[in-house]
């Protein structure tokens, strides 16, 4: 019942584009300002070991491509887009339209 | 969390959050637990995912809400109390008359054993006052004095 209803769901339609979410986890150097921010992968094989505690900290950054003018963007910023609809399954759903446009016309 | 624990206890339940949380949030761990999602910014409002009907959380109001069920109940309850008091009345005016009873059977044993002179001695007045007519306390009275002039003699 749930699946059928999903698969009713108005994002599925023409109406609703879905651009997927990327997580990176970057390491920040805490101490050493001109150190470069590394993911964790990167980090591991560059030292041959883990971040540390106090000096390393490790950030989740989400991403996607904006479907306005397809340029990255962070998670984040999608609460402020007129066209977002919500974030599911690490998936943002955006109208195809931009409301506010397609209102004044 | 409080949202999570209304799922099923009622027909559908909504979160509201502003559109920047909703970007933070995935809906899906919402839809897990039947809560539907309200997003809204300064332009509008809107439904970014539609709550699950739960059927068994609308049996279950209605038979508690029901007015005229509970009021029939709460009369059975009030009847049900005032005659089990009726009944404890009852009870102790039984045993009341039991007693009462008692001690007049034992004074009657006593007059058949009374010389027949003081009997006699009686006289009936045909036409007593009104305050006297049916006065338990003249067949009481009476009975006293019979007694002590039996012991006098």
């Amino acid at each position: 019942m749930a699946g059928g209803n999903l698969r009713l769901l108005a994002e599925n339609s023409a109406a609703f584009v879905r651009v997927p979410i990327r997580s990176i986890q970057m390491v920040v150097d805490l101490e050493d300002p001109l150190a470069p921010e590394l993911t964790l992968e990167d980090f591991v094989e560059a030292h041959g070991t883990g971040p540390t505690a106090p000096r390393h900290r490790i950030l989740n950054v989400e991403v996607l491509t904006c479907p306005e003018d397809q340029q990255p963007i962070l998670a984040s910023e999608c609460g402020h887009c007129p066209r977002f609809v919500r974030r599911f399954d690490n998936m943002a759903y955006f109208r195809r339209e931009n409301p506010v446009s397609a209102g004044s016309r | 969390m409080r949202a999570s624990a209304s799922a099923g206890k009622v027909n559908r339940t909504y979160l509201a959050l502003p559109k920047t949380a909703a970007a933070l949030t995935d809906a899906r761990l919402f839809q897990e637990h039947g809560i539907g999602l309200f997003t809204y910014d300064q332009r509008n409002i809107e439904e970014a995912l539609p709550a699950r009907y739960f059927e068994t959380a609308a049996a279950a109001p209605r038979e508690v809400e029901d007015p005229e069920v509970s009021q029939l109940e709460k009369e059975v309850q009030q009847l049900r109390a005032e005659f089990a008091a009726l009944e404890e009345a009852v009870r102790d005016l039984k045993e009341e008359l039991v007693s009462s009873k008692t001690p007049a059977t034992l004074e009657e044993g006593v007059q058949t054993y009374m010389p027949e002179r003081s009997r006699t001695g009686l006289r009936v007045i045909d036409k007593l006052p009104a305050y006297l007519v049916g006065n338990p306390w003249v067949e009481v009275l009476s009975r006293r004095g019979r007694g002590e002039s039996a012991i006098v003699s």
